[in-house]
C-alpha cells in the first residue's frame, strides 16, 4: 500500500518541508483515499491541513496567464531595483528574470525582498499574469520566500538570461537582454528636464532583424561593429518601431559569441510582421490589391502639409497649395493585407510618371485621371517594398525606403516547386 | 482599426468545388467560404484570362464573365453596385490576362447544387508575367494547405494535439479553422485532396517554358539518400511525442519512396538502432 502512495507522499513533503512525518502523511492519504476522495483533492487538503499554503507547483514551462498561488523553485537570473508610483505611493519594487532549466521569465516583485542574482529559492504563493503580452511572475505580500543551497532541487540551470531575438522584442518589454552587433552608432545631445545629454543613438543586429537603440549612458564598447550582449534594458516605441533603451541599470559586456548579422533587410510574410509592433529595415513581396482614393494628385498646406481641398487648410485658412503626389494602397501576399503610403518619388518610381506630368496630364484631363492612371498601372502586380513597419491605432502600415517590381524566375522556380515535391516533368 | 480580410490564393477547380459558408452567427460577421483544403476565405485574388463576358440583366445591369486559370474558370457576376467593374467587364477584349480582387459568394441553385462565384472590388488589365507568378504563388499555397490538411485528416480525432502541431508549424489560426471545417464537411478528402495536387502539378507546368526546363537537368544529380531523407523527415515531424506511421507514409510519399520502401528503411535505421518504436504505430529517432 505504501508504495503506491510514495511518490504522492513525497510530493506533500515537498510543499510542507520536513515539518510533519511520512507517517502521518501517509495515514491521512489512505483515510481519505478511502473516503473516496479523489488524490489531487486528497493531497490538497493535507497540504493545507498541516499549515501549507495550498500553491501548486508549478515549472517555468507550465505557467500559463491566469495561474494563482503557484510554488516555483528558481534560479535569479537578473534583478533590479525600481522605484515607481503605486496608486500615488511611492514604492521600491524589484523585477527581473527568472530560471529553472525550462524556461525564463520575468518578474516582478512587490515588496523589497531579499533576492540576490545568482540566489536559488522556493517561491510560494506567486501569481501569474500577462503584461504586455508576455507572462509575467508576480510575487506579492502574500508570498513566501525561501532561500536553498544552489542546485538545491533544480535540475541544471542556465546562469545566463536567455537573448531575446530582435525580431521578438515588443514595445514594452522590461528586463530585455540582447545579443547583437552595433551596426551604427553616433552621439547625440538632446534635451531633457534635467538639461542637455549626450546620447548614443543606433542600430543593432542580430541573425533576425534590426532594432534602433538608444544609450543614455557613454559607454566606450558602444561603437560601430561591436557584438555587444545587453542585459537589463528595455523597450520603448519610437514612432511606432520598439527601440532598445539603455539606462544606468542595463549591463553592457563584449560578447564572443558568434553572430551571423542579416545582410541587407530580412524577408517577411505580412502575416509574420501583423503579429509584431513594429520593425525595422524589413522586406516584403506582395500584389497591390487596392489603389484607395486619395492616391494620386494631392494639395498640400505650405505651412502644416496637411492635404486641403479647395485651397483651404484647416489650420491655416487659405493658402497657396504646395502640388504632391502619392499612392495609398493595401498590400497582400496571401498571408494578411497591410497598408503601404508612397510619397511622390517612390510613386514616380513605381508608376513611372513625374509630378510634373501628373500635373499635365491632371490639366488635360480630369484631376482623378492620375488617380485611376496610377490605379490601372499597379493593381493585380506584385511589388517588392523595403522599409519600416509600424502596427499602430490605425493597423498594420509599411512606410517605403524603396519599391520596386518583383522580379522572380518564374520557370525556374517552378521547377524547383516540382523537385522539392518529387514530380517528373 | 478595421480589419481588413486576408485575400487568398486558390485555383478555380477548387473554388468551385466548395459548397460550405461558414459564419459565426454574431451580427454583422463575415461570412467564409470554406474550400475543401481549409481556406477559410472571404476575399480572394485571382489572375486568369478572361474568356467570356456579357450582360444578363434585364432591368438593371449585370455583368457575367468567366476567367480562367490553368484548372477551370471562375465565375464573376458584377452588378447594380459594382458599376465600375461592370465598365471594366464591357469593355474588356477577350482574350486578355486579368487581374480579380473581391469577395467569395455562393449561390444555391434549388437543386442542392452550390454555385460558387466572385463579386469584384477591383479587376484590372495585367500582363503574362503577372499571370505566371499568380499560378506560382497559388500553386505553393494550394501545396501548404493540402500537406496541412493530411495532417488534420489523419488526427481528426485528437483536436488538441492537432492544435498544438498546427501551432508548431505556424501554421495561422484561419486556416486550422478552415481544415477543422473542411475535415467536418467534405467527404473521401483523399481522394479529392490527391485530384487536387495533380492539378496543381499540371498548372505549375504551364509556366515552364522550354528554354527553362533544361535548366532543372543538372540539380538531379543531388539523388536523396532514403535512409537519411527518412530519419530526417521522422525528427523534423516530430513534435514531442514520437511519429504516427501513417504521417510518415504521407511525408516520404512526395520523395516517391513507396511504404514499402518505408518499411524496409525503418527496418534498417532501427537495426543500426537509430530510431525506436515506444509504441505500436508509433516512431521516435534516438
Amino acid at each position: 500500500m505504501g508504495d503506491r502512495y510514495a511518490p504522492h507522499v513525497a510530493e506533500i513533503r515537498m510543499a510542507l518541508g520536513d515539518r510533519v512525518g511520512v507517517d502521518v502523511i501517509l495515514e491521512d492519504l489512505e483515510k481519505l483515499v478511502k473516503y473516496r476522495v479523489p488524490l489531487d483533492e486528497a493531497k490538497r487538503s493535507i497540504i493545507k491541513k498541516h499549515g501549507g499554503t495550498d500553491s501548486v507547483r508549478k515549472t517555468l514551462s507550465e505557467l500559463s496567464a491566469a495561474d494563482r498561488m503557484v510554488e516555483i523553485t528558481v534560479k535569479i537570473l537578473n534583478v533590479s531595483k525600481r522605484d515607481v508610483d503605486v496608486r500615488g505611493v511611492r514604492r521600491t519594487i524589484l523585477s527581473g528574470i527568472l530560471g529553472d532549466g525550462t524556461g525564463q521569465v520575468p518578474f516582478t516583485a512587490w515588496n523589497e525582498f531579499d533576492l540576490e542574482k545568482d540566489d536559488v529559492v522556493r517561491i510560494r504563493g506567486a501569481y501569474v499574469r500577462l503584461w504586455q503580452k508576455q507572462l509575467q511572475v508576480n510575487l506579492g505580500e502574500r508570498c513566501e520566500i525561501t532561500k536553498k543551497d544552489i542546485g538545491a532541487g533544480l535540475g541544471e540551470v542556465e546562469s545566463e538570461v536567455m537573448p531575446t531575438r530582435l525580431a521578438d522584442v515588443r514595445s514594452y518589454m522590461s528586463n530585455l537582454c540582447v545579443v547583437g552587433i552595433v551596426l551604427e552608432a553616433r552621439q547625440e545631445v538632446v534635451k531633457t528636464r534635467d538639461g542637455e545629454r549626450t546620447i548614443i543613438d543606433g542600430v543593432l543586429v542580430d541573425d533576425s532583424g534590426k532594432l534602433q537603440f538608444t544609450s543614455w549612458v557613454l559607454d566606450d564598447k558602444i561603437k560601430t561593429g561591436s557584438s555587444l550582449r545587453i542585459e537589463n534594458a528595455y523597450a520603448r516605441p519610437f514612432r511606432g518601431i520598439p527601440t532598445i533603451n539603455i539606462s544606468e541599470q542595463a549591463a553592457v559586456i563584449l560578447s564572443e559569441k558568434e553572430i551571423t548579422p542579416i545582410e541587407d533587410a530580412v524577408h517577411c510574410s505580412i502575416c509574420e510582421l501583423l503579429g509584431r509592433d513594429g520593425a525595422l529595415d524589413v522586406a516584403v513581396w506582395g500584389n497591390v490589391l487596392s489603389v484607395r482614393p486619395g492616391s494620386g494628385l494631392v494639395m498640400r498646406c505650405p505651412d502644416c502639409n496637411r492635404v486641403i481641398q479647395n485651397n483651404i487648410c484647416r489650420a491655416h485658412g487659405d493658402v497657396v497649395p504646395v502640388t504632391d503626389m502619392r499612392v495609398k494602397s493595401v498590400i497582400d501576399d496571401g498571408t494578411g493585407p497591410i497598408t503601404l503610403v508612397l510619397g511622390a518619388e517612390l510613386t514616380e518610381k513605381l508608376w513611372g510618371h513625374t509630378l510634373k506630368e501628373a500635373e499635365e496630364m491632371a490639366s488635360k484631363a480630369t484631376p482623378d485621371s492620375v488617380e485611376k492612371d496610377i490605379r490601372d498601372r499597379l493593381t493585380g502586380r506584385m511589388i517588392a517594398v523595403r522599409g519600416n513597419m509600424s502596427n499602430g491605432e490605425y493597423g498594420a502600415s509599411l512606410v517605403a525606403e524603396s519599391v520596386w517590381f518583383v522580379e522572380r524566375d518564374v520557370g525556374g522556380e517552378a521547377i524547383r516547386l516540382l523537385e522539392e515535391r518529387g514530380v517528373h516533368r | 482599426m478595421l480589419d481588413r480580410e486576408t485575400a487568398w490564393r486558390i485555383f478555380a477547380c477548387e473554388f468551385n468545388r466548395a459548397d460550405l459558408m461558414h459564419t459565426t452567427g454574431e451580427e454583422q460577421a463575415p461570412h467564409y467560404l470554406i474550400t475543401p483544403t481549409g481556406a477559410r476565405c472571404n476575399r480572394i485574388f485571382a489572375v486568369g484570362v478572361i474568356t467570356e463576358s456579357e450582360n444578363i440583366g434585364r432591368e438593371n445591369d449585370l455583368w457575367r464573365a468567366r476567367v480562367s486559370d490553368p484548372t477551370g474558370a471562375f465565375t464573376i457576376y458584377a452588378g447594380q453596385y459594382q458599376p465600375e467593374a461592370g465598365i471594366f467587364l464591357s469593355k474588356a477584349e477577350i482574350p486578355s490576362f486579368i487581374a480579380v480582387i473581391g469577395k467569395a459568394r455562393t449561390y444555391d441553385r434549388g437543386d442542392g447544387q452550390i454555385q460558387t462565384s466572385i463579386r469584384p472590388e477591383d479587376l484590372n488589365l495585367v500582363d503574362e508575367y503577372t499571370r505566371d507568378l499568380w499560378i506560382l504563388d497559388t500553386a505553393k499555397k494550394t501545396l501548404e494547405r493540402i500537406d496541412a490538411m493530411r495532417i488534420g485528416i489523419n488526427h481528426s480525432k485528437d483536436p488538441e494535439k492537432l492544435a498544438e502541431y498546427f501551432q508548431s508549424q505556424k501554421i495561422t489560426r484561419e486556416l486550422s479553422e478552415g481544415i477543422s471545417l473542411a475535415v467536418a464537411h467534405y467527404s473521401k478528402p483523399e481522394e479529392y485532396l490527391n485530384k487536387f495536387e495533380e492539378e496543381v502539378y499540371r498548372a505549375v507546368k504551364t509556366i515552364i517554358t522550354e528554354d527553362t526546363s533544361s535548366l532543372g537537368e543538372e540539380s538531379k544529380e543531388e539523388a536523396i539518400e532514403p535512409k537519411e531523407y527518412v530519419a530526417n523527415v521522422m525528427e523534423m515531424l516530430d513534435v514531442g511525442n514520437g511519429v504516427q506511421y501513417s504521417d510518415l507514409i504521407e511525408a516520404v510519399r512526395q520523395a516517391k519512396i513507396t511504404p514499402e520502401k518505408l518499411e524496409s528503411t525503418i527496418k534498417e535505421l532501427m537495426s543500426e538502432g537509430r530510431c525506436y518504436e515506444p509504441t505500436i504505430g508509433v516512431l521516435r529517432i534516438v
